[in-house]
């Protein structure tokens, strides 16, 4: 058991704040939702009520949606393009996909890589990019899930106003859809930019999303 | 580095400590077993991520599509 924890301390630390967080979220969010019930005249509701609602649904799915864009378009960004002196970026002159021997495929696979890296053909094309197809469902998934329940909001909120509802692909065209989106999307832009060139000159000491302390500045692709 | 000969290209990324040194390092014969060892504590937490991630999609895809 003990082992089990060390041996996955990372993401287990990362599950129960994710967990710790999303229920704080719920209650806040529980709360938040009576005071405006209560305000304009409504009925209160239970906060299993509310965890199963599309107004949390909605405010925990475009989060979501947004982290998986991050790592979606950061990994596939950072295949052809380059930040010189960042750990996270290549070095100058291996943009691109790299050749079967720097990747380990086919018949350069070694006896302990996985499978699907040995035979060449659908399988290795499938694994090669496993990442980024599983990161690209999640984020659609999660932006689809984010759609339909803000679809269910909104529309509850035009019955509020005596206003006719309207269709789903009427609600994916609307300004409420794409603000809800976009005020996502920037924060994790600016993020992913800005860490890129920032760790260029900045470390963290023994973290492998920095470069090592005395590494030069204009190193590149080097982990701490 | 055990049984892989040292050539220019590794020593210079020894020096530099980068990315493709540490991808070779299965190569050895002492650290192969070492990598298998713990496969199985890693499926666990890969697939409780998975499973996390894919319940709350389909739970809240299908509250927001019954109007909940």
């Amino acid at each position: 058991m003990r082992r089990f924890v060390r041996d996955n301390s990372l993401s287990l630390f990362f599950l129960v704040i994710f967990i710790a967080a999303l229920v704080g979220q719920a209650i806040a969010g529980h709360i938040l939702h009576n005071e405006d019930a209560t305000a304009h005249g409504g009925e209160t509701i239970s906060i299993w009520r509310y965890i199963v609602s599309s107004d949390f649904g909605q405010a925990v799915m475009e989060n979501w949606q947004s982290e998986y864009l991050q790592f979606m378009l950061f990994m596939f960004a950072t295949v052809w393009l380059l930040q010189r002196g960042s750990p996270e970026s290549k070095e100058p002159g291996k943009e691109g996909l790299e050749t079967l021997k720097e990747q380990k495929i086919g018949e350069h696979a070694q006896q302990d890589s996985p499978e699907w890296a040995k035979p060449r053909g659908i399988k290795t094309f499938v694994y090669s990019n496993s990442l980024l197809i599983v990161m690209s469902i999640i984020f659609f998934g999660s932006w689809f899930a984010q759609s339909v329940t803000g679809w269910t909001e909104f529309n509850s909120r035009q019955a509020d106003h005596g206003e006719a509802a309207v269709s789903w692909l009427s609600y994916v065209g609307s300004a409420d859809f794409w603000e809800a989106t976009l005020q996502n999307w920037q924060s994790e832009f600016l993020a992913v930019g800005s860490f890129a060139a920032i760790t260029v000159y900045l470390r963290q000491r023994g973290s492998p999303e920095s470069k090592p302390v005395g590494a030069p500045h204009g190193s590149t692709g080097v982990e701490g | 580095l055990g049984e892989i000969p040292a050539s220019r290209w590794e020593t210079a990324c020894i020096r530099r400590r980068s990315r493709p040194y540490r991808e070779r390092q299965p190569e050895t014969a002492d650290y192969a077993p070492r990598l298998r060892e713990g496969e199985g504590r890693m499926r666990v937490m890969f697939v409780t991520w998975l499973t996390v991630i894919a319940a709350g999609l389909v739970f809240y895809a299908v509250i927001g599509l019954t109007h909940h």
